[in-house]
């Protein structure tokens, strides 16, 4: 037997809003934890370290170092960590050259937006 | 200590005969329910363990089943945990039988997780089983994250390609002796080189499939059990469970199974146990390096890789790991792989497992272990043989 089905969901953005505002405009929002001050990219809404909310945004340059890296059938995905972020983002890679090593964050119109990655423009 | 009085699954593979999920559930509680010996009217609890809604079109799953298996006012639960979705409902059904809740519990995994959907639906439906407001926009799949994975764990433990390969061989070939299972191969090395790659360096021999099944056990409290079981059952000795951060990154080591170290502690714990005791393991070996990152997380060997390479692992091995041959030979029906594992860990125990997987020796100690995400959602079995093995 045969079901089909179709579901167009309309999801709350939350207090995810202002990070999801910034991949649309191509800006790095990290969330900042109230008692380490550590900027975590992607945002956790709770510190790992002192389990403190991390309640405030700051604005990272947008560069990002791969860390490790995987393509496939499946696409082409990075670990990168972001300047002045702990932590990594796993972010689709599709638009950087095979052995980059440095990146910026691309900014996306699509709905939803994606955490893509573009090459650093030279300087 | 709680006892496991039935224990059955159904083939996992790729249904084409017409027959459902309720179909599948139904076969492997009967055939559990006859080696338990007790009366559908004992069970006092339903746990089923069911990853996706998606699969089965069914909310409440656990209450069609009921009906379907003729247990009328039992207590009915349906757990979720992504991969861990199995083992964490077997840990359901102890806490029901430790707490006095429940005399006699059936624990029924089962997810039409092959033939329900389009691979490319299952594909989509499992970006959501990351962060999807992080990772998942990323657009990124399971055997990507794995594979990062991967190369973190390879990095630290100076891990290989042939490594990887070795444990789709060993598993695949164990998977030739059981007559239930998805993908019974003799791989050689050659194979690899010809297999499509899906995530560098994962080629599809590396991975997994989905499976259609079901797999179910009955669980006793000591003094309930009926004569016959009492002393030849083997026990769930010990169980725990542990969480970590579902973004890779997030975490300190992101090849290290951090998650399952705290679970398997808390199992040993419960157990009175350690790692070096365990005789046989049933490992989450989604892809075929997950194995050898939660053989380390567990403790199974001081050096896994070695002991990979030199055999230990084997069904002739020191501690043979995946004698069923694991997800990647004996399949993956999320929901029936956990409930799966400790089915196979419990004949094994009790020396009633498929001709040509029963290791000749007295087996005492076993061990199950499944997560969700990539390491994320932990859950660990401990199991001891009965009384009288
Ligand atoms: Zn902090």
């Amino acid at each position: 037997m045969k079901q089909d089905i179709t579901l167009n969901y309309t999801l709350g953005e939350g207090w995810l809003a202002p990070w999801l505002d910034g991949l649309r405009e191509g800006k790095a929002l990290a969330s900042t934890c109230k008692e380490c001050g550590n900027a975590h990219f992607p945002p956790l809404r709770a510190c790992p370290t002192c389990r403190a909310p991390c309640d405030g945004w700051c604005a990272l340059n947008g560069g990002a170092s791969v860390v490790y890296r995987t393509t496939g059938a499946d696409g082409d995905f990075a670990m990168v960590r972001f300047d002045g972020a702990c932590g990594a983002a796993i972010a689709n890679a599709q638009a950087l050259p095979p052995d980059a090593t440095r990146a910026i964050l691309a900014p996306c119109r699509d709905a939803p937006p994606k955490l893509a990655l573009i090459p650093e423009p030279e300087t | 200590m709680i006892l496991v009085i039935g224990a059955a699954q159904t083939p996992f593979n790729r249904r084409r005969d017409g027959t459902g999920f309720r179909d599948w559930a139904c076969e492997a509680f009967e055939a559990a329910r006859a080696m338990a010996g007790i009366d559908r009217s004992d069970i006092d609890a339903l746990i089923v363990a069911s990853e996706s809604d998606f699969f089965t079109l069914q909310l409440n799953p656990a209450s069609v089943l009921a009906q379907d298996f003729g247990l009328n006012e039992a207590e009915t639960l349906r757990v979720e945990g992504g991969g861990a979705t199995g083992q964490l409902a077997v840990h359901a059904g102890v806490e029901r039988i430790l707490s006095g809740r429940a005399r006699y519990v059936a624990v029924v995994g089962v997810d039409p997780s092959a033939s329900a959907l389009a691979g490319d639906s299952i594909r989509a439906l499992y970006g959501y089983s990351f962060d999807f407001w992080t990772d998942g926009l990323a657009g990124v799949t399971a055997t990507s994250l794995y594979a990062l994975s991967w190369q973190a764990f390879a990095a630290e433990h100076r891990g290989t390609g042939d490594d990887l390969n070795a444990v789709t061989i060993k598993n695949r070939g164990n998977a030739m002796c059981n007559p239930h299972a998805h993908l019974p191969r003799q791989h050689t090395s050659e194979d690899f080189a010809d297999s499509p790659m899906i995530a560098a360096p994962y080629c599809r021999l590396h991975c997994s499939p989905l499976s259609d099944g079901a797999a179910a056990l009955i669980l006793s409290a000591p003094d309930a059990a009926p004569d016959n079981r009492r002393n030849f059952a083997p026990q769930i000795t010990g169980i725990g469970a542990a969480s970590d951060l579902p973004g890779l990154g997030h975490r300190k080591a992101p090849g290290t199974f951090a998650a399952k170290t705290k679970a398997a502690r808390r199992a040993f714990d419960m157990a009175g146990l350690s790692a070096a005791q365990i005789a046989v393991a049933e490992v989450y070996d989604a892809y075929a390096g997950a194995e050898m990152q939660a053989v380390t997380a567990l403790g199974l060997a001081e050096d896994p890789l070695r002991t990979l390479r030199d055999g230990g692992f084997d069904a002739d091995g020191g501690c043979p790991i995946n004698l069923s041959g694991g997800l990647m030979g004996q399949g993956a029906p999320v929901g029936a792989t956990g409930v799966g594992q400790t089915a196979s860990c419990a004949l094994l125990l009790e020396g009633r497992y498929h001709a040509g997987l029963q290791p000749d020796r007295p087996l005492g100690h076993a061990l199950a272990d499944t997560h969700g995400g990539v390491g994320t959602t932990c859950a660990v079995t401990v199991l001891s043989a009965g009384a009288v093995a």
